[in-house]
């Protein structure tokens, strides 16, 4: 029986690719990072601050993202969008994410 | 809250420091705002220990700092080592230039030949590569065992956010009275360079009779003059118009470029920036003219080294500058947290 680290790693892996497509679909809207973290955690997609904040920046640098700073209850704020190439790879990705569902499904049924 | 701006001040030590402010800004968002909601919900400030708990939540600073490095690159050494290594790299090649160097200056002041001192530095590469090549076997082996045994995981889960440092106070922000200083230097510097031209003794002391300014020299005083002059005019500015941020990089990269092809020129001058005195061409004078003329050519071409180097590297910041700021709407008065860091 695998040992129970080996779980934890997998699952780790499964959720790695899965969290840029959830950023990326929650950025239709705009957020600035904390509430966009809180989003994603009501939504049971949880993220610690430590992999989000550094993802956003990788996926701005990807042109992926759009940021602007501005005031908000007194404090400045990083707000984060979709820019219009992010919204032609969240198409994309989507897509590729509906067809390995598809297959895993019918995968899981056949077994 | 007096441990967040301690947290958030040794995150910012190990960041990189174009992108520092603006990721220092977003984690202190964060940070408090997660400190707010939790107030709310307690209806109550948050004791030390709660704030601590957010803290270690969010994560070690030596590992919240690394994960924003290096984010578009998978590598042989992890983001976490990568600049332990690359202080590593630095310190190593410093010392083998300054070893050269040394050795290099032993050689030629024992009687050697000058030119050795550019072969000399031609030839580093060659003997810095192998040892390039262990530091990073050393940092990659060390790197895969840590990784494996889970080493740096284990230390960073037993850190204690109380334990962090306390802040120290302010440093100054750079007061007129500097640049006034600077700008009264260079006009005192001016003022020399035109009472000496008239005075060689103020050149070169008792040497002055048995050394005169050569045609070299005569030939870059006036543009020496002129720089000098710019210098000044370019200080006042700054001086006067402190809300031109840009300004200040922009000029120094200008005058540094034109300083690079003054020094160009220079060099491509022959070699009298002296002369011995009068029409009397005694060997002994003549000698001390080429050690000086000697040492003339090699001072300028050092330093034709350096502002070239200074050239790149302010050019880098200012383009960084330019880059993290094109619009203008990163926020200029952060939070007073990071007046400290």
């Amino acid at each position: 029986m695998a040992p129970v680290e080996n779980i934890d790693s997998l699952r780790l892996e499964l959720r790695r690719g899965c969290l840029i497509l959830a950023v990326l679909a929650q950025l239709r809207a705009e957020h600035y990072g904390y509430t966009l973290r809180k989003s994603l955690a009501d939504q049971g997609m949880a993220m610690d601050e430590g992999t989000l904040y550094p993802l956003l920046r990788r996926l701005e640098t990807q042109g992926l993202l759009e940021s602007e700073w501005r005031e908000e209850n007194k404090r400045n704020k990083r707000f984060y969008r979709l820019s219009p190439r992010g919204k032609d790879v969240l198409e994309q990705l989507l897509e590729e994410w509906n067809n390995i569902n598809a297959s895993l499904n019918q995968i899981l049924q056949e077994a | 809250m007096e441990l967040f701006d301690r947290y958030l001040k040794c995150v910012g030590a190990l960041l990189p420091s174009a992108h520092k402010a603006d990721i220092l800004e977003e984690l202190s968002d964060d940070i408090h705002s997660q400190a707010e909601e939790k107030e709310a919900e307690l209806g109550r400030p948050l004791f030390i220990e709660e704030q601590s708990a957010i803290l270690k939540a969010e994560g070690h600073p030596l590992q919240v700092a690394m994960r924003y490095r290096n984010l578009n690159q998978r590598q042989l050494i992890s983001p976490l080592l990568f600049p332990a290594y690359w202080f590593a790299l630095k310190v190593i090649f410093v010392i083998v230039c300054v070893s050269q160097f040394v050795v290099s200056t032993i050689v030629v002041l024992s009687g050697g030949d000058a030119h050795q001192i550019v072969d000399t530095f031609l030839n580093i590469p060659r003997g810095f590569i192998p040892v390039f090549a262990w530091v990073t076997i050393a940092f990659a082996v060390f790197d895969y065992l840590q990784a494996k045994m889970g080493w740096i995981e284990q230390w960073s889960s037993k850190w204690n956010p109380a334990d962090l440092p306390a802040i120290r106070a302010d440093r100054p922000a750079p007061k007129p009275l500097h640049k006034i200083f600077q700008i009264v230097m260079s006009v005192g510097f001016l003022l020399y360079l035109l009472v000496a031209h008239h005075v060689p003794y103020l050149f070169f002391g008792p040497a002055a009779s048995m050394v005169d300014a050569g045609p070299s020299w005569h030939r870059v005083y006036w543009p020496l003059v002129a720089f000098v002059t710019a210098g000044i005019v370019i200080q006042s500015v700054g001086l006067l118009r402190p809300v031109w941020r840009w300004f200040a990089p922009a000029s120094e990269i200008a005058m540094n470029i034109v300083g690079l092809v003054l020094l160009r020129l220079a060099l491509k001058l022959p070699p009298d920036w002296v002369i011995p005195h009068g029409a009397v061409e005694m060997p002994k004078y003549v000698a001390m003219a080429t050690v000086v003329n000697q040492s003339v050519f090699w001072s300028i071409f050092g330093l034709s080294i350096g502002l070239a180097i200074a050239i790149l590297v302010d050019g880098w910041k200012l383009f960084v500058k330019i880059r993290m700021d094109p619009a203008g709407n990163r926020p200029t008065a952060a939070r007073p947290t990071f007046k400290m860091l």
